[in-house]
C-alpha cells in the first residue's frame, strides 16, 4: 500500500518514531537518495587561504562537462568562496580508503584553518586553476564557477570542468571495478551514543544486467534512429520501415490535437478519434520494439 | 600516486570510435561521476498527455527539500512541459526496473508516454495533477521552481511538496533499502557492433564515518566551541586546556582577516594543530602541545 507523506513529514527526523522501528530518522532516509560525495577545494576570497570541505554534487551536462555543487549556508567558508562567477575550485572525488579524512574535512573549523592539514591530506598544484588538488583522491576536477544562486538553505554553483588529473592506475583499471572504490556517496546518518548523527558513506556495489538495446544512439536515442537501426540489421524490412515512418509522420501531425476529453467542447472530433488510434498504434510499435517482441512487431506493421 | 593531466578537450577524443577501449576512453569513464536515476513524469499543458523520461538527479537544498534534474534540450516535449507546467513527479526505479529505466531514457515523439512503452502503471498523485508510477516505491510530488537552460540541458529545480512511499519498504534496513532503490547511472557501454547498454549500479558497502571525539557529539556542523566543550565534558582534555584553545580562538577571530599579522599565523597554526591532534585522537601529543598538566585522573 502506498502512504502519502507531506513535505514536513518527510523532513522530520526527530523525534518521530516509526512503530516497531527504533531508528528515529529511518523514514527520512527512505526519501533521500544517496548522492556522490566530493571534497571541494577553494580559496578564500580575501586571504587566498585554502579551504577544503566535504559535500555532494549533482549532474548538469556532459559536453561540456559541468556539475552542480551545493553548499549549506552554514558552511560559511566554502559558500563564500564560490559565490562569484569565475571563482576557481577543485572538486576531488574521495575513495573509501579515506573515509575518516573525508569526515574531518566536514568539521566546521575557523576560517583560514586548512582542513587538509587537519585531515593529513596531501595537496599538489593543479594545472588550470589556482586551487590545489588532493593527492589521495583518484580524480581531481579543475573547475570554474559559471553560475551561482541562492537555493533556500543552500548556495548552488554550476561548475565548468576545465581539466582533470587522474591516477595513472585508473587508465588501465576496469572502470566498473574502480566504482567499487570511488567516489564515496553520502548515504545516510545513524545515531551515536549522544543522540548525535554519524554520517555514513558508501561506494557502488553490484552492476545490474542491462540488455543491449537499440537504438544504437544509446541514451536519448530517437525513435527514427531506432527504426533505422532495426532496418540496417535486417530486423525490419524496407516495407515495414516505410509503414512505421508513415505512421510516425501522421502521428507527428496529430500530436498537438487536443484529445476529446480535454477539448473545449468535449465533443470528439474526427481528428481526435484518429489521434487516439494513432496514439495506440505508435505506443504499441514502441513497446514491441523496446521489449524485442519482433514477431508481434512484424504482425503489427504488416497488418498496417 | 602518479597522476595524469587531461584537458577538457582530451575528455572527448572524437578521433576514437565510440566503442574504443583505449586508455583515453577509460579515463573518460573514470571521470564521469555517477548519479542516482529517476523517472521524471510531466504533463503537456495543451493536450494533457503524460510524458515520462529518465533523468539523473542531484541535491539542491535540504530545507525545503529541493532537487535538480537535467533534461537534454533534444527532448523538446519534456523541456516544454517543464517550462509550461508548474508540477512534475520524480519516481525512483527499483533494481528490477533496469530495463524499463533504459527504455524510458529514449526520446519518444511528443504525446507518447514512455511509461506505457516500458509497461509501467500510472496512478493519481496527491498534491499535483501529474500522475505517479505504481511500480516505484517512492514518488516525489514536486513544484517546478525554475528551469535554466545550460549547455544543451534544461536544469530544473524541483521542490518536493509531498511523496508516497510503499509501506512494505519502511521496515527494511537501510542496507536492504539501498539494494532496492534507487538505481545509479554510471554511464554507457558501447559495443563493437554498435549496440549500447547502460551501466547501472546499486549501492555497495556502507561505512560509518568517525564520530565524537572526531568532531562534537552531535556529528554534523562541528564548531570549535562545542567540540572543545564536549572534549572537556568527556575528559579528553582538561578544562584549563579547553580554556586555552578557546582563548586562541577568540584572539584568532579578532585578526583572522589580516593574513599579514605574524600573531595571526601563529594562532592559525595552533588551532590547526589542536584540530589535527584531536581529530586523530593523539591525546598525549595534544596534552604536550597545549603544555598544561593533564588532569590527575588521566595521568
Amino acid at each position: 500500500m502506498k502512504v502519502f507523506y507531506t513535505h514536513d513529514e518527510i523532513e522530520q527526523r526527530y523525534p518521530y518514531l516509526v512503530p516497531g522501528i527504533e531508528e528515529p530518522s529511518h523514514r527520512h532516509f527512505a526519501f533521500q537518495p544517496a548522492r556522490p560525495a566530493n571534497l571541494l577545494v577553494s580559496l578564500d576570497r580575501v586571504t587566498g587561504e585554502i579551504n577544503v570541505s566535504a559535500g555532494t554534487i549533482g549532474p548538469l551536462s556532459w559536453d561540456p562537462y559541468t556539475i552542480a555543487i551545493h553548499c549549506s549556508k552554514s558552511s560559511l567558508d566554502s559558500s563564500a568562496n564560490i559565490q562569484q562567477v569565475g571563482a576557481e575550485c577543485v572538486v576531488a572525488l574521495p575513495g573509501d580508503d579515506i573515509i575518516p579524512q573525508t569526515w574531518m574535512t566536514a568539521l566546521n573549523l575557523p576560517r583560514g584553518v586548512n582542513e587538509a592539514k587537519v585531515a593529513r591530506l596531501t595537496l599538489y598544484p593543479s594545472r588550470l586553476v589556482k586551487a590545489p588538488s588532493v593527492a589521495e583522491c583518484p580524480v581531481n576536477l579543475e573547475c570554474v564557477v559559471e553560475y551561482y544562486r541562492e537555493q533556500h538553505s543552500h548556495f548552488i554553483a554550476f561548475l565548468r570542468i576545465l581539466g582533470a588529473s587522474i591516477d595513472e592506475s585508473l587508465l588501465t583499471e576496469d572502470p566498473d571495478a574502480a566504482m567499487h572504490r570511488f567516489p564515496t556517496w553520502e548515504v545516510d546518518d545513524v545515531d551515536n551514543t549522544w543522540h548525535g548523527s554519524v554520517e555514513r558513506l558508501g561506494v557502488l556495489g553490484e552492476f545490474l544486467a542491462v540488455p543491449r538495446v537499440r537504438p544504437a544512439r544509446g541514451w536519448g536515442g530517437r525513435l527514427e534512429d531506432w527504426l533505422l537501426d532495426l532496418r540496417q540489421t535486417g530486423e525490419l524490412s524496407e516495407q515495414e520501415l516505410q509503414t512505421a515512418n508513415a505512421w510516425l509522420k501522421r502521428w507527428n501531425s496529430l500530436a498537438d490535437v487536443r484529445p476529446a476529453a480535454w477539448s473545449d467542447t468535449g465533443v470528439e472530433s474526427d481528428k481526435a478519434r484518429e489521434r487516439e488510434q494513432m496514439h495506440q498504434r505508435i505506443t504499441r510499435l514502441c513497446t514491441l520494439m523496446a521489449w524485442d517482441e519482433l514477431d508481434e512487431l512484424h504482425r503489427l506493421l504488416q497488418a498496417g | 600516486m602518479s597522476k595524469r593531466y587531461l584537458t577538457h578537450e582530451e575528455f572527448f577524443d572524437d578521433t576514437l570510435p565510440p566503442y574504443a577501449t583505449g586508455e583515453r576512453r577509460l579515463a573518460c569513464l573514470g571521470l564521469q561521476v555517477p548519479f542516482p536515476l529517476t523517472y521524471l513524469v510531466t504533463m503537456d499543458r495543451h493536450t494533457r498527455d503524460v510524458r515520462v523520461t529518465t533523468a539523473t538527479l542531484g541535491p539542491f537544498s535540504w530545507v525545503p527539500y529541493t532537487m535538480s534534474v537535467n533534461i537534454p534540450l533534444g527532448d523538446e516535449p519534456t523541456v516544454a512541459n517543464l517550462r509550461a507546467e508548474g508540477e512534475c513527479v520524480m519516481a525512483l526505479p527499483t533494481r528490477t526496473q533496469a530495463r524499463q529505466a533504459w527504455i524510458a531514457s529514449h526520446i519518444y515523439p511528443a504525446g507518447i508516454n514512455a511509461a506505457e512503452v516500458a509497461r509501467l502503471t500510472m496512478a493519481p498523485s496527491h498534491r499535483v495533477q501529474v500522475p505517479s508510477i505504481v511500480e516505484c516505491p517512492v514518488n516525489f510530488e514536486c513544484i517546478i521552481e525554475y528551469v535554466r537552460m545550460y549547455h544543451g540541458y534544461g536544469i530544473a529545480a524541483l521542490r518536493v511538496v509531498g511523496a508516497t512511499l510503499d509501506d512494505e519498504v519502511l521496515p527494511l534496513s537501510r542496507e536492504a533499502l539501498s539494494q532496492l532503490y534507487p538505481i545509479n547511472y554510471v554511464g554507457e557501454r558501447v559495443y563493437g557492433d554498435g549496440t549500447v547498454s547502460a551501466r547501472l549500479a546499486m549501492m555497495g558497502t556502507i561505512t560509518p564515518c568517525p564520530t565524537f571525539p572526531v568532531g562534537h557529539k552531535q556529528g554534523w556542523d562541528t564548531r570549535v566551541p562545542t567540540w572543545v566543550a564536549d572534549l572537556v565534558a568527556e575528559e579528553f582534555i582538561s578544562r584549563r586546556e579547553g580554556d586555552l584553545v578557546m582563548a586562541w580562538l577568540a584572539d584568532y577571530e579578532r585578526m583572522r582577516l589580516d593574513p599579514h599579522l605574524a600573531e595571526r599565523q601563529d594562532l592559525q597554526d595552533k588551532l590547526t594543530t589542536f584540530a589535527e591532534l584531536a581529530a586523530w585522537g593523539e591525546w598525549e601529543a595534544l596534552h604536550a602541545y597545549l603544555g598544561i598538566e593533564p588532569p590527575e585522573a588521566r595521568s
